[in-house]
């Protein structure tokens, strides 16, 4: 009785350990128990009913996240397709100088002021050429314009003789 | 058959074009000499200027660019030479003909052309004086009566485009 009394006190000052517990239990389950220790009673027996109690509602098992591979291909699509876009629109609108450049001494320049004025040089050069060789052309023109009244004189003189020749005619 | 023939033609003309292509790339990063290249927004852009008489204006909008090779070296040197060889291949092979022949002192003009595909037509301007020649490729959409138009009038001075000047201008 004594026991019982020392180990309900450690029980509730929270100090008992497993065999002393198991005892207890064991004491409580019995039928042989004081009357002083009746209260205590259906506490103990409550803690053998939870022993053989059994969930209703088995908890789920929860598992980690698996990505699924649809999912994962699907990303992938996405992202390569956004890579996709970005570099076409780099490229779209990249700098469009390419074009329009020189290289001079084995160094590219890039200045289309540059380039223009080069173009502009060598292109005139080649009309300056023209228009010194054709001069011969335009000295020939001139001969022809200078000849002109020449030509009126002459014509008039052929007219001068065929009016005489229709006078003596007639 | 019709198909056939279209596509053999096509190939001729590429192959051409690859043929003057390879003059100017073979050349172009040579230190010796100096190359400048002028793409086909560079010529939109001259046509979109006013100042320009309204046939250069159209025949530059249709022009697909200029490039310009350029040696400076002694005449009888090996490397000009092995260019006016080169050259002479290019001309020989490349169906071009000739549509000016003009010497003025030292110096020499050439301008080739020929039609390289449909709608489209290559000239060639060679250069020549006393240790340097220039090789000028223009190419794009253009009759040789277009060309020869352009180079009669030749008091009209040349501007690609100008940030100072935009008009053809007469020197006389």
């Amino acid at each position: 009785m004594e026991r019982m009394n020392e180990l309900l006190e450690k029980y509730f000052n929270g100090t008992t350990d497993l065999t002393e517990e198991k005892a207890l239990k064991q004491y409580f389950a019995g039928t042989n128990i004081a009357k002083e220790h009746e209260p205590y009673r259906a506490l103990f027996n409550a803690f053998g009913d939870e022993l053989t109690e059994t969930a209703i509602n088995p908890l789920k098992k929860v598992s980690p996240k698996q990505k699924s591979i649809k999912r994962i291909w699907i990303r992938t699509f996405a992202y390569s397709g956004i890579a996709a876009t970005i570099l076409i629109a780099l490229w779209i609108q990249r700098p469009n100088q390419s074009e329009n450049y020189a290289i001079v001494s084995g160094n590219r320049i890039e200045d289309p002021e540059y380039v223009q004025e080069y173009t502009e040089k060598k292109l005139n050069k080649v009309n300056e050429i023209l228009h010194n060789s054709m001069k011969p052309m335009k000295s020939v023109e001139t001969v022809r314009q200078s000849l002109q009244p020449i030509q009126k004189i002459v014509e008039t003189r052929r007219k001068l003789e065929q009016i005489e020749n229709n006078i003596q005619f007639k | 058959m019709l198909t056939l023939v279209a596509a053999l033609f096509l190939l001729v003309a590429v192959n051409q074009a690859q043929t003057l292509q390879s003059l100017f790339d073979k050349y172009s990063d040579d230190e010796r000499f100096e190359y400048v290249s002028v793409g086909k927004g560079m010529m939109n852009m001259a046509s979109a200027f006013g100042g320009i008489g309204k046939h250069d204006k159209e025949m530059m909008g249709r022009m697909k660019g200029i490039k310009i090779l350029t040696l400076e070296a002694n005449p009888e040197s090996s490397l000009m030479k092995s260019v006016e060889r080169d050259l002479r291949q290019v001309i020989e092979n490349g169906d071009f003909e000739t549509a000016v022949e003009a010497r003025d002192k030292g110096e020499r003009v050439h301008i080739y052309y020929r039609i390289s595909g449909k709608d489209n037509a290559d000239m060639l301007i060679v250069t020549k004086e006393k240790g340097e020649l220039s090789l000028i490729w223009m190419s794009g959409k253009m009759t040789k009566e277009e060309i020869m138009n352009s180079f009669s009038n030749t008091e009209n001075k040349v501007h690609i485009y100008g940030n100072r000047r935009t008009e053809i201008d007469t020197i006389s």
